[in-house]
């Protein structure tokens, strides 16, 4: 029997899609803040240097720095997303044996709903960060994070069927000022063969 | 053989200046280090070193170069040096073969340790291994904490061997 590569007849009812009431009540809430796992200290910024091959003596020169407008050492701003990511034992606990540190936060209501309609592939299309004070060695870093908008089609992409979502996340320092902000703009699609079920487990 | 590596023997016994440590002994490190070995997840910071002490296991970790710097490193002590001369003689590989770890103090969390090696010994001949052809070469690590007090002395061997498939 010739293989139909899942086109469907004409006359197929539609795919089933996304229940927004579903995914509704979670869109727009941010998680409680937390703080990161470890205060910024120069050796992870020279580490975070190191692989990004960053030269900029701002980061490794201490009097350097403290002539520059700065007026001190400050982290690569760029860095700052690392100050939100959880512990090895807590990812791998997530992505190998599928049990979440937080389960209740509203994007893992969302991620939840998304993966239940068959939105099972996920790519990353697009990261905007805003800098608005330096951070520095010594500084502790907390953050917020939620799905801020949903797609209310689906997209046809060459990935597969799919909806973008964008997680907003909002980075403060331990004087409770804002530091910086960035958006991640999220591709979850149908694919036709899930990847993320080869890789589960 | 082939390699003429009297040059290297008239280096064994000399020892490096002090060389400090890339970073601070932090408490951000110390977590990175546990997350990796602690398989099962026992908790590190519920343990009594973690709270003012780096683990003792740890201590290779805070002598070890950099992975990039802008502008090329000198090799000026004498365990480089040899390192080097036997890389361009064609030993590209190292394994690690033995290392013997003495401990004399803790070591506090802000501390910022350094370290001398000396170069203990370099092999008479080749040695040859199921890894190929090579040169031992013994070091000595003397690590000291900012007061000059010897923490830990730590005795390493790695074997320089000539690879299959050379990885450049």
């Amino acid at each position: 029997m010739p293989t139909t590569y899942e086109i469907q007849p004409y006359h197929s009812p539609p795919a089933p899609t996304l229940d927004w009431a579903e995914v509704a009540p979670y869109i727009g809430k941010l998680t409680e803040p937390r703080a990161s796992m470890d205060e910024v200290t120069e050796s992870d910024i020279r580490h975070w240097c190191e692989v990004m091959q960053d030269a900029s003596l701002l980061y490794r020169d201490t009097e350097y720095a403290r002539a520059s407008p700065y007026g001190g050492m400050i982290a690569p701003p760029a860095m700052v997303q690392t100050w939100s990511m959880m512990g090895m034992g807590a990812s791998m606990d997530q992505y190998r044996r599928g049990i979440l540190e937080n389960p209740d936060d509203p994007h893992h209501k969302v991620n939840a709903a998304l993966e239940k309609a068959g939105y099972t592939g996920v790519v990353a299309t697009a990261q905007e960060q805003t800098y608005l004070k330096p951070i520095r060695p010594g500084d502790t870093i907390h953050y917020v994070m939620g799905v801020v908008h949903m797609t209310k089609n689906d997209s046809y992409t060459r990935q597969g069927v799919g909806r973008y979502y964008v997680l907003y996340y909002r980075f403060t320092n331990q004087k409770q000022e804002e530091v910086a902000n960035m958006t991640f703009r999220v591709l979850w699609y149908k694919p036709p063969m899930s990847t993320r079920r080869l890789y589960k487990g | 053989m082939g390699t003429d590596l009297s040059g290297l023997r008239k280096l064994v016994g000399k020892e490096s200046g002090e060389i400090p440590a890339p970073d601070k002994v932090s408490t951000s490190d110390i977590r990175h280090w546990c997350e990796v070995m602690d398989e099962d997840r026992t908790p590190c910071h519920e343990t009594n070193w973690e709270e003012k002490h780096a683990p003792p296991a740890m201590l290779m970790a805070w002598t070890m170069p950099p992975l990039w710097t802008p502008e090329p490193r000198a090799t000026v002590a004498p365990h480089e040096r040899v390192l080097k001369a036997l890389d361009e003689a064609g030993y590209d590989g190292a394994i690690g073969l033995h290392l013997d770890q003495e401990f004399f103090r803790p070591v506090s969390v802000g501390e910022r340790l350094s370290y001398r090696v000396s170069l203990d010994g370099v092999s008479r001949d080749e040695v040859q291994t199921r890894m190929g052809s090579g040169i031992q070469v013994d070091l000595l690590y003397t690590i000291s904490n900012s007061q000059g007090d010897a923490v830990s002395r730590q005795r390493y061997s790695l074997l320089k061997f000539k690879t299959l498939h050379p990885v450049k």
